[in-house]
């Protein structure tokens, strides 16, 4: 229901401003006539309903559209870039939720220690900071001053050769996931210090379980619950993010392409893309809702 | 209550002063001393260290971070060199204007978010949710400069109803009373917002309608829009002063970028401008006020929320 709805909003925002791709195959000299008679051959001077219909049958097989700009249909220019930037959303993903659990509960058991202020400094300042700063400073920092990793990402179009140059993905890799750890590490400590509070942790505790079974057994567990919610939630913020990465470290993902379609103005590519971020939202959620239920038996299913 | 208040305000006292040390610790690794910029490029090695020791810049770092630190509590934020103007007067002149246009984004979209929210809770599942949320992750999924660009496209050159910039005046009257140019940018930046806010509010909506005191008000016979009002409404909407409070940050980067496509000079333009021409103590005042509105922002949404919720125990 609501993937028909969104088809629906970014069909019409496609149709409004960007009724007819005619004026960009013909050239901007073509006659009205020229127009209309492409439109007629090809399907753009139908209804609208008529065109919304050609429209999702064509996504649903698998046919985003076609970019007459890059002549190349939005499929393939999809097909060709997609598994790389899912290596390195995916990546960083992975390694910030690997790191903000353990450090999240971390900070709440050691709330208000010095270690807690110096952690919950430095998120801070990572979460206020601009992607694009961060992205500069570490260039500057690392690739041209101490020469420890390259400036640009792996220009390679081949994933497995992507993942072996290690020295130029090190930098987008640590970067992005600095700037969703700060995020995620906040809601950690937030969510392990309303665990902590609850009376099973008493319990665990008066009933002598040793520590290290009580935070591993009953706080952890509890605690990671919220973060399945907003990993699903922030597939959107991962795909906008990369977007900033992958125009400053030049790596030739979908947030690159997307950039350059926005120079070009290739609104097939752009909704396109909207249009599969959106659809990865809602997976998003409803993956993480399952996951949820799956997890936490407590939900009822109502 | 007071001393918690107090207690809350030493610890952001202390994760400032940590804030503090590693912005001014990423400012002396990318841009230890402006001498360059200032004497060109070609200048001696001799004659930049002779400017290094005239303007304090020669000193050890703790000394330097002290200096540093004695600025911005004076409200000394430090000398862009590429603009010849002090830090501080190049965000007076523009704070304003990023304020208004923030401002009335999130005070809308949080108007709109909170009935929207609970609409959608109260008849989930129906057409009109359904069409909220596909609506909601449209623009929540959408980059955020695409929805600029489509907006402009539509309603300024199609159709000519408002303008394709924002206002150009620096004067915060004047630009509040150019609605037509401001109409755009203010309503973007409140459908981006209000994309993420009405899912939050229509999740906590629905986990309030859950509750047992809700089915106790209604079995007590109180008309239901009694039990929204009283009942759901103030419990729904705590959650959202913690998210108002930690939203700050993004909203400032959000501005950013609504400011350099509707050329509105505030904040994010200045920004902007600043990281084309590498100017770093521009860049990294815009980090620490952003981080410490950061502070700010979690210290209110906790103090506010103690006062919203008797239920929390100030441990």
């Amino acid at each position: 229901m609501i993937l028909i709805g969104i088809s629906i909003f970014i069909f019409v925002l496609l149709h409004s401003v960007y009724p007819s791709p005619a004026i960009i195959v013909l050239g901007p000299r073509a006659s009205p006539a020229a127009i209309n008679a492409w439109n007629q051959q090809h399907g753009f001077d139908e209804p609208v309903i008529v065109q919304y219909w050609q429209y999702m049958y064509g996504t649903l097989h698998g046919n985003l559209g076609y970019s007459y700009k890059l002549n190349q249909t939005v499929a393939a220019l999809f097909g060709e870039r997609w598994a790389r930037s899912a290596y390195l959303s995916g990546t960083s993903l992975v390694l910030s939720v690997l790191i903000a659990i353990p450090l999240g509960i971390y900070q709440a058991i050691k709330r208000n220690s010095f270690g807690d202020g110096v952690v919950t400094s430095v998120a801070f300042t990572f979460y206020s900071m601009p992607d694009f700063l961060l992205y500069l400073i570490a260039i500057e920092v690392f690739a041209l001053t101490f020469h420890v990793f390259g400036f640009e990402a792996s220009q390679s179009t081949s994933l497995i050769s992507v993942i072996g140059d290690w020295r130029d993905m090190a930098l987008p890799i640590a970067c992005i996931t600095l700037l969703i750890l700060a995020g995620y590490s906040r809601y950690m400590r937030s969510s392990a210090i309303d665990t902590l509070a609850q009376d099973y942790i008493k319990t665990a505790r008066a009933k002598g379980l040793p520590e290290r079974l009580v935070l591993l057994r009953h706080l952890v567990r509890n605690a990671c619950l919220p973060m399945i919610t907003l990993v699903g939630l922030s597939i959107p913020a991962l795909l906008a993010g990369n977007l900033i990465a992958e125009t400053t470290f030049n790596y030739e993902g979908l947030g690159l392409l997307f950039y350059n379609s926005l120079q070009n103005e290739d609104y097939p590519v752009l909704l396109a893309y909207t249009l599969v971020g959106a659809v990865l939202t809602v997976l998003g959620n409803l993956v993480a809702d399952i996951v949820l239920t799956v997890a936490d038996p407590r939900i009822r299913l109502g | 209550m007071t001393a918690y208040v107090v207690r809350r305000c030493g610890t952001s006292v202390i994760i400032l002063i940590g804030i503090s040390i590693f912005t001014f610790g990423l400012l002396h690794i990318v841009y230890p001393s402006p001498a360059r910029v200032v004497l060109g490029p070609k200048a001696s090695l001799l004659a930049i260290a002779v400017w290094n020791q005239q303007h304090g810049f020669a000193g050890s770092v703790v000394t330097q971070y002290w200096h540093y630190v004695d600025g911005v509590l004076h409200g000394n934020f430090g000398y862009s060199f590429k603009l010849n103007q002090s830090v501080t007067a190049l965000f007076n002149e523009r704070w304003m204007l990023s304020a208004y246009l923030s401002g009335t984004s999130l005070v809308l979209s949080v108007l709109i978010a909170i009935p929207l929210g609970i609409y959608q809770a109260v008849k989930r599942n129906t057409i009109g949710d359904n069409v909220t949320t596909s609506l909601a992750f449209t623009a929540y999924a959408m980059p955020d400069y695409l929805l600029y660009l489509i907006a402009i496209q539509i309603f300024a050159l199609s159709f000519k109803v408002f303008s394709y910039e924002a206002s150009q005046s620096n004067n915060l009257i004047t630009v509040i009373g150019d609605w037509r140019q401001m109409t755009l940018p203010i309503i973007c930046m409140t459908l981006l917002v209000l994309a993420g806010y009405s899912r939050y509010m229509r999740s906590a909506a629905m986990d309030t309608l859950a509750q047992d005191y809700i089915k106790v008000a209604r079995a007590k016979g109180l008309p239901e829009r009694l039990v929204l009002l009283r009942h759901l409404v103030r419990n729904a909407c705590l959650p959202m002063i913690t998210l108002v409070g930690l939203s700050i940050p993004s909203l400032l980067s959000g501005n950013l970028i609504a400011e350099v496509v509707f050329n509105y000079n505030g904040l994010g333009l200045l920004f902007y401008n600043s990281l084309q021409n590498e100017d770093y103590p521009v860049l990294l005042a815009y980090t620490l006020i952003g981080a410490i509105l950061t502070v700010l922002g979690n210290l209110v949404a906790d103090v506010a929320l103690t006062v919203a919720d008797p239920r929390i125990r100030l441990a």
